[in-house]
């Protein structure tokens, strides 16, 4: 059912007084704003690793930008530095946009449990932080847009038949009327990679929290039943049967695959997958859509590869992995 | 060129300003200018953007004031000036939001849907919303706008009543 949810996200804005935000600081004070956040951290200190973006390798750093984990503009910045839980659902990053965001994913349909620990997260930093907070406008942050809960829920989803029938664009104008927005996660602009979507709001004040995620979860429900009703169709059409089975045909045999190609047909096995085209598979798609980006590549070699080497060894994983 | 502050009047003032490298440029009016202060003795300094380079001279004072033109009001914390803020999201510290309020209260009326926050508060000033009792019965969006149906019927309004109708519909919450 929720196979269509691939994760779900939340975001938390927190300033701290008396620092010019991340953009205009100092390295002096950035060190200070990470000391403060690192001894707030104290008593959940072993379930976090801390992370200094300055001092880690570029293939580490590639594989945690395509991980989501890091912004590309982050991964550049000698400010930024980030404390990640030990199972990669929560982080807190320091003088990315802001001086702190706090940021939890979780796999699947989990909005709620993804808000929760995002929210004890903040109460922990709360307890020993004093947080910019005006009585009118909530949370201070850094770009106006954050402003008030500084929350940013999100569902990371896979809709590769509203993208077949064009539908996308239409979408995005619908919800932007209900103050959410819809952007591919891969690649660029009009052409994301593996039709995969992600759906957050973009109102962060005059709501409360609760409000914004159970509008986003509605929302997502409707989207969902599109998506899903539009794949019932599919299951008898020959057109769509022979599109899944030999995308899945060439991932299984192919020696060498860019990165693109690969995208492309993963994403049809896996609308095989949901809609019931392809039986007694396992959907462990979007695992291996993360594990053959190129910096996940590069650091499981733990080589600087060429794009030529990268190409077989991508096709080697999915080959294995499928 | 309209003026990029108030978008009424004719620009006559250019002003430039160089911030590490990065050229900002503003067309205003005089009227703005001047609120601004930055048509500030205009006609004995005619280029600002030497003038401002003599002015912050050492690198150091570059970096802590980049923010401003002359004579306009600075944020005490962190140096900017409404100059460097206006056509950006984007302020340059907390406080900021106290020194620029009619603008930070103009710009959220423009990306947000509200202005008063009534979300969850630091623990020291009260904490509520995030509290699982009031987390419970969340107002959706649809009863929102059901709220502003009735009124809108109540008031006669039928066109905008009609909108709303049909984004309740939309929105399939029944
Ligand atoms: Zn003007
Ligand atoms: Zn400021």
């Amino acid at each position: 059912m929720s196979d269509i949810i691939i994760s779900t996200r939340i975001r938390l804005a927190r300033n701290l007084k008396g620092y010019p935000f991340p953009n205009g600081l100092n390295k002096a004070q950035s060190d200070e704003i990470t000391e403060k956040v690192r001894s707030a951290l104290r008593p959940a200190e072993k379930d976090f690793r801390f992370i200094r973006l300055s001092e880690i390798d570029g293939p580490t750093k590639l594989s945690l930008t395509e991980n989501h984990l890091i912004s590309p503009q982050m991964a550049e910045s000698d400010k930024c530095s980030l404390f990640l839980k030990s199972d990669n659902r929560a982080e807190i990053l320091i003088n990315d946009e802001d001086h702190i965001r706090i940021q939890t994913i979780f796999p699947g349909d989990n909005i709620d449990a993804s808000y929760d620990l995002a929210d004890k997260l903040d109460d922990l930093l709360d307890e020993s932080l004093s947080f910019a907070f005006s009585e009118k406008y909530g949370y201070l942050t850094a770009c106006l847009t954050n402003t008030g809960t500084g929350l940013r829920a999100s569902y990371m989803l896979h809709l590769p038949m509203l993208e077949k029938t064009k539908q996308i664009k239409n979408l995005q104008n619908e919800i932007a009327r209900f103050g959410m927005v819809i952007r591919g996660i891969y690649g660029e602009g009009s052409e994301p990679l593996g039709s995969l979507y992600q759906i957050s709001n973009q109102l962060t004040l005059g709501k409360t929290e609760a409000e914004i995620t159970a509008d986003l979860k509605n929302v997502v429900n409707q989207i969902i039943k599109k998506e899903k009703e539009l794949q019932s169709r599919i299951i008898k059409n020959t057109d769509y049967c022979d599109l899944v089975y030999r995308s899945l045909g060439i991932l299984r045999y192919c020696r060498k695959i860019s990165s693109r190609e690969a995208m492309e047909h993963l994403s049809n096995v896996k609308l095989g997958i949901t809609s019931g085209i392809i039986n007694n598979m396992n959907d462990n798609i979007y695992n291996i859509m993360v594990n053959i980006q190129s910096g996940s590549i590069i650091k499981r070699s733990g080589d600087m590869l060429d794009a030529a080497k990268r190409d077989v060894l991508r096709a080697e994983y999915i080959n294995n992995n499928l | 060129m309209l003026c990029q502050k108030c978008n009424h009047n004719n620009a006559t003032v250019h002003f430039e300003q160089n911030i590490n490298g990065k050229i900002t440029e503003l067309d205003l009016c005089e009227d703005c200018a001047k609120e601004m202060n930055i048509g500030f003795n205009m006609d004995i300094f005619p280029d600002p953007v030497s003038l401002i380079s003599n002015f912050w001279g050492e690198s150091d004072s570059l970096f802590h004031a980049p923010h401003s033109s002359i004579g306009e009001h600075l944020c005490p914390t962190c140096h900017s000036g409404l100059s460097s803020l206006i056509g950006s999201s984007f302020l340059g510290c907390t406080d900021c939001y106290d020194e620029f309020d009619s603008f930070v209260e103009n710009n959220l009326r423009k990306y947000q849907r509200g202005i008063r926050h009534i979300g969850k508060r630091p623990g020291s000033l009260g904490n509520t919303a995030s509290k699982p009792e009031n987390r419970q019965t969340p107002v959706s969006e649809a009863d929102k706008l059901r709220a502003e149906l009735k009124k809108a019927v109540e008031e006669e309004n039928y066109e905008k009543a009609a909108e709303l109708r049909d984004k309740i519909k939309e929105l399939g919450d029944k």
